[in-house]
């Protein structure tokens, strides 16, 4: 990076904080209750069940927009999202299944774990499928999520209709979004797994740039390709079955943030990942606040807010791209 | 000493034989392959920069065989520019050229002092300086090609190894292109391998030719005494076209 480039950064730096901060204070101050902050009912409220669902919100944000950024370098394809692979459906097959059978009970942790068992199985499906003599085909790999995330979803439904117990319904609020489960200490492990898998992305900056161009490019200019495409792939896996885990399926979120982040830094992955990270969790802050105050007392989830918005943001790019 | 060596290499992938007795790359050279189309040009080059591998034979680079050579230490010796690139993401030229930098790189997230100075070093040849901070998706063909050519420099290779850099260039672009790589194998010395239909502009610049035809090299020799009307209309039978009869 030039110095005109580092330049140029500092603004959006500010900005990035700034608005950090802001996302924070505003999702602090939005809820159902009125706050009073001298008494200690107030201070409890703050502390122990808006300060989690914020950072949990933040976190989620972060990690959701890392992994959208990795598939789009990953598949080549700007209209990557973290949720394409089947791979959060997944993770909700595994709550449904979960919860609904086995463990006749949907805490915060029973549903965690059987989302990451649910992901974990379908990253290791897709991954298997697409696996041809030792190289990882893309495009099955694309193909194949597209498949399995499509017969997820109708199974998930299927088992909604055969139920409809109580169980499910709280499920299925939880599969379009909510940060009301996690408990803290599921938000520590969280916090430490992001940030040690977002550590390992960042690192590998230079070389998503490189793969962005292309695998046989990439291979000329010295790239190990199935090595850097597969451990691509397992990060954005990762990061993509925790943040389902504690979060549900947010939709938009990966798939939009990294634009909105290209906007303002461009390309290079060195500051595509960094802002698409702290960008990610401010707008997902936000958007919960938002889920929290529109029907006010009641709550929405907040997967129907990131779509709300982020839907007609994506198509806006998608007129863009075709008037080039 | 031969930078690249092709002995008895045998590759096959569907029903596609290619058979390369021998074929070498010296430094200093500028030699052109040309021949009908999937004659096997393309397999050459990417067997020579272990895009593919042979199932045969024995290729050699700097008198070691590639197959030992980490791909890495291969980006620092060989730059492959393939024929088509297309690009998703609209990263800037200075952005382009810097990942050339790529085997280079000491740092795995910053680039070093020595990476910027080379990248304003190429693209100050390859003139393109002075849409560095452009997008990709802006340049016409003939920039992007020029832009590839000098994130090629930025390997700092001793072979140059280009598929078809003159297709979709018009004729003012592509002397223009072949002005640049002689001035590179001129003045560095730098080999380079060409794929290129544009014969009668590359006679002028090649020092030597070989002519591929069924997956083997069938003929090589002096551009300008192979580049010739006669040897053309026999190499591509041309005689035997229809518009001859009359």
């Amino acid at each position: 990076m030039s110095e005109l480039s580092a330049k140029r950064i500092l603004p959006i730096l500010i900005f990035l904080g700034a608005m950090f901060f802001l996302s924070i204070a505003v999702s602090l101050l939005c809820g159902p209750t009125k706050l009073h902050w001298s008494s200690p009912e107030g201070k409890f409220i703050l502390l122990h069940i808006r300060l989690p669902r914020t950072a949990l919100a933040f976190l989620v944000g972060f990690a959701l927009s890392i992994a959208g950024a990795c598939f789009q370098a990953l598949l080549r394809n700007p209209l990557a999202d973290p949720h394409f692979l089947g791979i959060s459906a997944g993770g909700a097959l595994g709550v449904v299944i979960g919860s609904g059978f086995v463990f006749s009970s949907s805490g915060a942790l029973t549903v965690s774990a059987c989302s990451l068992l649910g992901s974990a199985a379908t990253v290791l499906i897709v991954y298997q499928f697409s696996l041809k003599k030792g190289a990882l085909s893309l495009y099955t790999l694309l193909l194949a999520g597209v498949v399995l995330n499509s017969l997820f979803v109708s199974t998930i439904v299927f088992f909604q209709s055969l139920f409809r117990s109580e169980e499910l319904v709280t499920v299925l609020t939880w599969l379009l979004g909510n940060f009301s489960f996690a408990t803290p200490k599921q938000l520590f492990f969280a916090f430490i797994a992001i940030i040690f898998l977002s550590g390992i992305v960042f690192q590998s900056a230079k070389k998503l740039n490189v793969l962005a161009l292309g695998e046989s490019t990439a291979h000329t200019l010295g790239i190990s390709v199935e090595r850097t495409k597969q451990s691509v792939f397992f990060l954005g896996a990762a990061l993509t079955g925790i943040a389902v885990s504690l979060g549900g399926m947010i939709g938009f979120i990966g798939l939009v943030v990294p634009h909105m982040a290209r906007l303002l830094v461009g390309m290079d992955y060195r500051k595509l990942l960094p802002v698409s990270a702290i960008l990610g969790g401010v707008v997902l802050v936000l958007a919960d606040s938002l889920s929290r105050i529109i029907l006010s007392p009641q709550e929405l989830p907040v997967g129907v807010v990131t779509s709300f918005f982020g839907a007609p943001f994506f198509l806006y790019l998608l007129k863009q791209r075709q008037e080039k | 000493m031969n930078i690249l060596t092709f002995n008895d290499v045998r590759f096959q992938y569907e029903g596609f034989e290619a058979l390369i007795d021998y074929f070498c790359v010296a430094s200093g050279d500028f030699q052109l392959l040309f021949g009908p189309n999937g004659a096997g040009k393309t397999t050459i080059l990417r067997l020579a920069s272990k895009l593919i591998q042979p199932d045969k034979g024995q290729i050699e680079l700097d008198g070691k065989s590639l197959e030992t050579w980490p791909q890495v230490e291969i980006a620092k010796r060989i730059a492959y520019l393939e024929q088509n690139s297309d690009y998703i993401f609209p990263f800037t030229v200075e952005e382009l050229v810097l990942m050339g930098r790529f085997p280079h790189s000491t740092n795995y997230f910053w680039d070093q002092k020595e990476d910027l100075e080379t990248a304003i070093w190429a693209m100050e040849i390859t003139g393109t300086l002075q849409f560095a901070k452009r997008s990709i998706f802006e340049l016409s063909g003939g920039e992007r090609r020029k832009v590839e050519i000098a994130r090629a420099l930025c390997q700092k290779p001793k072979l140059l190894l280009l598929d078809e850099p003159a297709v979709f260039l018009d004729m003012r672009q592509q002397l223009d292109l072949f002005c640049t790589l002689a001035r590179l194998n001129r003045e560095m010395n730098m080999a380079i391998v060409i794929v290129s239909h544009q014969l009668e502009l590359a006679k002028d610049f090649v020092k030597t030719a070989s002519f591929v035809e069924e997956g083997k090299i069938k003929v090589s020799g002096m551009a300008n005494a192979l580049l010739v009307k006669d040897r053309l209309q026999d190499f591509f039978k041309l005689s035997e076209h229809k518009l001859f009869d009359n």
